[in-house]
């Protein structure tokens, strides 16, 4: 842990991080009009859980961006090259929590012997991208008209933002 | 509010075309009708007029949330001048000759949702439903149901999840009601809909931009351009699309100013166990709640606005600092907890034939939202062009729209106010509890017709009994 706390990062750059590591486009992430502060939650999470390794992966993505821009899946290679490296695990636990709702504690993650989660809210567990990508919803919480289980889902780059999942090939 | 600041990101995303009048024009929906829009944006004066906006004004290419908001906000009050403009279509709103400069207003000829329904042959646009038998010898008036007790004909004319009655101070039932307007009711009569036989055989065919299949849709409003510039209104031609609105109504008794109420005289009517029972008195009646629900043709999940009478309840973190001589239509000053519990329904039996209600008992409520200083702003603007009218006395508790209504996995857009209650129609899910406390369009979203569709943000097709 720092000594002398260094101000947590701007939201921009985190949520740009985050697309490149959850394949969910940044303004799916965040929109331009948000109605809950799930993102902030996340980024608070990270930030007290270790707030050097956020710096380090920030930086590293930054780094990686300009070595391989347009390339998001070397970018995400990059990070997860050490599976075991406090940014390697930053990186899974934030993509964790987006995923899940949870925080995932990054000293728990590797070797996995003491692994330990929290939900991080209602709203984030609610919004979890494992309920979207699996073009789903959290159980009690569809905003669907009545009857939507009888037909086809919206297509997944309705969920994701995105034409197709990029990255996910490192580890 | 933090979500303000953290959205202070660019637009871009936004999924709004921020001016109407930029917009390639569509040809309008079949059944909205061709209107004088008002298309005055939130940074002209509150400008009073009986122009309805056909969609929302906003400020510039790239406005910020705060103006976005405001421009909602601007679109409600702008609805509720023009919606209680004295229907004789001359006078000035706040100059009838009613006390307090009151007068019909518009909305007074709209139809009654539960006639068009619930009748055999729905009156024709303009004509009343014949009263109940109870109600024949006093003459003519809007009928005020009664809540509760006859649930199978009268939920629609309750509160929202039937959570329970409101009462007043002098120990009076709130009574609702709700109206649609031309579009709306055009849209129903000539798609059948207020059958169930023509709900069955209703086979819907646009898409919305919110959903993967064909939808029932009402006929949206929508601005055509280009806008005129004017005093005290800039103007621009556009089409009224679907509007409904729900009233509740408090009885005009003892310690009530008719000088700070909309009135109307009302038969209220109170069905009894046989017909012999029923009950009607003409009563005057005064407005303390009034939902507007508006069709605008880009945010298939509506506009939802919500106005209350601004002596109906005090915020819940004031209660501390209230004077004994604050006086409330659904609160009691110094009244302790366990005499007068906060925000919970009324012991049962609820019985409306048995008034005032029982053993001095009177609805304890607050308001669990704080309105916030926007808000206050925002309705000092439009209250001091109305001052000297019953129209000063009342607000904007909020205005509910879809933040991305264009999202097919999120067809509810995402609504900001993610919760929006009025004290007197969501009395008792206030909050913000996911999932339990009031969203106009999240639970607006569930509402289906008889056979199952999806209505289109109303409930109110479901009531068709032939």
């Amino acid at each position: 842990m720092s000594l002398t706390p260094s101000p947590a990062p701007d939201m921009t750059g985190f949520i740009a991080l985050s697309s490149v590591l959850t394949g969910i486009a940044a303004t799916t992430l965040l929109p331009s009009f948000p109605t809950n502060d799930v993102h902030q939650q996340i980024l608070d999470a990270a930030w007290a859980d270790d707030p050097d390794a956020l710096t380090e992966l920030l930086a590293a993505f930054t780094a990686a961006t300009q070595r391989f821009p347009n390339d998001p899946a070397m970018v995400l290679r990059t990070l997860l090259v050490s599976g075991d490296s406090p940014i390697a695990l930053m990186a899974k636990s934030i993509i964790l929590a987006w995923y899940s709702g949870a925080w995932y504690a990054t000293a728990g993650l590797y070797p996995a012997k003491t692994r330990s989660a929290r939900v991080l809210s209602a709203i984030a567990y609610e919004q979890g991208y494992m309920w979207k990508v699996a073009q789903a919803h959290a159980m009690g919480s569809a905003d669907y008209p009545f009857g939507y289980w009888n037909g086809q889902p919206p297509s997944l780059q309705d969920y994701t933002g995105q034409e197709t999942i990029q990255g996910g090939q490192g580890q | 509010m933090r979500l303000w600041l953290l959205a202070s990101v660019a637009l871009s995303g936004f999924g709004l075309s921020m001016s109407a009048s930029a917009q390639t024009p569509v040809p309008p929906d079949p059944y909205a009708v061709k209107v004088t829009c008002n298309a005055n944006g939130p940074a002209a004066d509150a400008a009073l007029s009986p122009l309805m906006p056909c969609d929302l004004t906003f400020e510039g290419s790239n406005p910020t949330p705060v103006q976005i908001q405001q421009s909602f906000d601007t679109f409600s009050w702008q609805s509720f001048v023009a919606l209680n403009w004295p229907a004789d279509g001359t006078t000035v709103i706040g100059q009838g000759k009613g006390a307090g400069g009151d007068a019909p207003a518009t909305w007074s000829g709209w139809a009654d949702a539960l006639a068009v329904m619930m009748t055999p042959t729905p009156p024709a646009w303009g004509a009343s439903a014949p009263p109940p038998e109870a109600c024949a010898a006093l003459g003519a008036g809007p009928v005020l149901s009664m809540v509760g007790k006859t649930p199978d004909l009268l939920t629609a004319a309750t509160q929202p999840f039937d959570t329970g009655p409101l009462i007043d101070q002098n120990g009076a039932y709130v009574r609702y009601q709700i109206l649609i307007n031309k579009p709306m009711y055009d849209f129903i009569i000539a798609n059948k809909l207020n059958t169930k036989a023509g709900q069955a055989a209703y086979k819907p065919t646009f898409i919305p931009p919110n959903a993967t299949k064909p939808m029932m849709t009402f006929p949206g409003g929508q601005q055509d351009g280009p806008v005129t510039p004017a005093k005290p209104v800039a103007t621009a031609p556009g089409y009224e699309g679907a509007v409904m609105i729900k009233l509740a109504w408090k009885i005009m008794g003892p310690g009530d100013d008719p000088a700070t109420f909309h009135t109307v005289t009302a038969l209220v009517y109170t069905q009894g166990a046989t017909p012999a029972q029923d009950t009607c008195l003409k009563q005057t009646v005064g407005l303390v709640g009034m939902h507007i629900g508006n069709k605008v043709r880009r945010f298939p999940q509506w506009v939802w606005s919500t106005f209350e009478q601004v002596h109906n309840v005090p915020q819940a973190q004031d209660v501390g600092t209230l004077k004994p001589a604050d006086k409330f239509n659904f609160y009691r000053v110094g009244c302790d907890a366990a005499t007068c519990p906060v925000n919970q329904p009324p012991p049962r039996p609820w019985n409306p034939a048995v008034q005032p209600f029982p053993n001095h008992y009177a609805s304890q409520i607050t308001r669990v939202i704080a309105l916030a200083q926007s808000y206050k702003d925002m309705n000092a603007k439009w209250q001091a062009p109305l001052a000297g009218t019953v129209w000063a006395d009342y607000m904007l508790i909020g205005t509910q729209w879809p933040t991305q209504q264009d999202n097919k996995s999120s067809p509810t857009g995402f609504p900001f106010p993610v919760f929006l209650a009025n004290t007197t129609l969501e009395t008792y899910i206030q909050g913000t509890v996911p999932q339990s406390s009031s969203s106009c369009i999240a639970c607006h979203n569930n509402a289906v017709d008889t056979a199952g569709t999806p209505s289109d943000f109303t409930y109110i097709l479901e009531r068709a009994v032939h």
